[in-house]
């Protein structure tokens, strides 16, 4: 294998016009781009178009990424549900919405660590994630995985909005825990 | 206490992109205060949204989908076209048009089988208006083999498939095209499909768990309801499959054509995979029935009207002119 790392596949893509740094790249990522991509979806042939997309952006913007500012993987993954929300938006147009700019706050007040999150933090969350209860998890999903506002989310579950609201709260500090013990001040 | 609850609950929602703006003005006002048990709890929740995006769960895509992908990677040139190479003689528009299969499906499943390894045959968009992913394509211009393809309810289109079939997609349809060097497959996910394809060449059409197979042959595709689905044959033959189903029909000599009703069970018991998806019913009826049945629309014309207008059809869509 002449390559060592993601950044150096997508160099290699970038200088060389490199399909074999492409194919390297996808092999090793596009069942993380696919999972998102079909839990924001839910349908394999439109997932499998974002995959497409996705990809076809990485190859086009290779030259724009920057290792410092996180993984591969972070970039891949963030691309996909940016795009993908995009793919909802218009799904439900008629009552598009803009989304809050999420990285102003992020960068603001706890900004991911310089290279992303690290593998170790991605695995512990998605564990979390998994072991969330139904109701909990099916909330996570409605608001971040399919861009719904909570007041849409109360609509789409049949639940109250306060309870959507109580179901993220709660989403959300467990997985925050499952990051390691930290205390809760109230 | 209470004020601190509202502020997390914000929060919690915040990093899950949830927030109206009105409420992210608030939470954001709150936050400039230098509140440290909220500013705390962001940084927490900040790393959990940092991670959300990897922790959706793996999962691997149909086959075919990295061949679709790396030739959409850009242009290179274009190797000589070894199957599917010239358009032979084309058996006539009048057998064209009278080899037609009626099918109608509705639902999802599996992905053809065959992964795509070595696809040299243009696809391109021969006229009307199509999507492909989200896009819309312009008249005359290429389209990706494994692209999630649609059409409006109001637009349809036809796709030129090398030189050796056209493909009229209907209004409403959803599907994808596959070709792995020897045969091409279009995996239809809803809507109406009419191929015309060269004689001697394979064509598939897989909707859901059921495939229909035919060299050289003029089909409809068409969704109607949930729990329905029929082939009609009226020459040569096609050859039908799917769990609990490998059939081969043949189109009878008088002029009638040969039709297999397929009644899809409802899709919570065709996810038992021991119950067979659904069950078939020989019969004898005409294209012209079938395509009235299918349509579910107006009175169907005479039949010399629709003779005429399948000739007609078959004409358009004849490769060649």
């Amino acid at each position: 294998m002449p390559f060592k790392d993601d950044a150096s596949l997508l160099a290699a893509m970038a200088r060389d016009r490199d399909r074999g740094a492409f194919e390297g790249l996808y092999d090793r990522h596009h069942r993380l781009v696919y999972g998102l991509a079909f839990r924001m979806l839910g349908d394999p042939g439109e997932a499998e178009e974002l995959l497409q997309l996705v990809f076809l952006h990485a190859w086009e913007r290779a030259g724009s990424y920057d290792p410092a500012r996180g993984s591969a993987a972070a970039w891949l993954a963030i691309m996909t549900r940016s795009r993908g929300l995009d793919h909802l938006r218009k799904r439900r147009r008629g009552r598009g919405r803009e989304l809050p700019a999420e990285e102003s706050l992020l960068e603001a007040l706890a900004g991911p660590a310089p290279a992303g999150p690290d593998p170790r933090v991605a695995r512990l969350v998605a564990e979390a994630l998994r072991k969330l209860p139904a109701d909990q998890q099916a909330a996570v999903d409605a608001v971040y995985y399919q861009g719904l506002t909570q007041a849409e989310a109360a609509k789409a579950l049949r639940i109250p909005l306060g309870t959507v609201k109580g179901r993220l709260r709660l989403a959300m500090e467990k997985l925050a825990l499952a990051l390691g013990p930290w205390r809760s001040e109230w | 206490m209470v004020k601190h609850q509202e502020f997390d609950s914000l929060l919690s929602a915040y990093f899950l992109g949830a927030l109206t703006p009105a409420e992210r003005t608030r939470l954001e006002r709150h936050l400039r205060t230098g509140c440290e048990t909220c500013r705390a709890r962001a940084a927490a929740y900040g790393r959990v949204a940092a991670a959300l995006p990897l922790a959706a769960g793996e999962r691997s895509p149909r086959p075919g989908v990295k061949r679709a992908l790396m030739e959409r990677l850009g242009p290179r040139p274009a190797p000589a076209r070894t199957g599917w190479p010239a358009w032979p003689r084309w058996a006539g528009v009048a057998a064209a048009a009278a080899a037609c299969a009626v099918v109608a499906w509705m639902g999802l499943g599996p992905a053809p089988e065959a992964p795509l390894r070595a696809p040299t045959v243009n696809l391109s968009l021969r006229s009307g208006s199509l999507s492909q992913g989200g896009q819309a394509v312009a008249e005359g211009n290429g389209l990706a083999w494994g692209a999630a393809l649609a059409t409006s309810r109001a637009g349809a289109a036809e796709i030129r498939v090398g030189s050796r079939a056209v493909l009229m997609v209907k209004p409403g349809s959803r599907l994808q095209l596959y070709h792995d060097g020897e045969k091409v497959t279009a995996q239809l996910h809803g809507g109406c499909l009419f191929s015309a394809v060269s004689h001697g060449q394979v064509f598939n059409v897989q909707m859901g768990a059921i495939r229909v197979e035919s060299h050289g042959t003029v089909f409809l595709v068409r969704q109607v309801r949930e729990d329905q689905a029929y082939v009609c044959i009226c020459q040569g033959s096609i050859r039908v499959t799917g769990p609990g189903l490998d059939r081969v029909l043949e189109a009878s000599s008088d002029g009638q054509r040969t039709a297999l009703n397929l009644a899809l069970a409802p899709a919570a018991t065709r996810a038992e995979a021991a119950k067979p998806a659904y069950y078939t019913d020989q019969e004898q009826f005409s294209l012209e029935d079938a395509l009235h049945e299918v349509a579910g629309g107006p009175p169907a014309a005479s039949k010399e009207e629709q003779d005429r207008q399948i000739e007609q059809d078959g004409a358009k869509y004849d490769p060649i002119n």
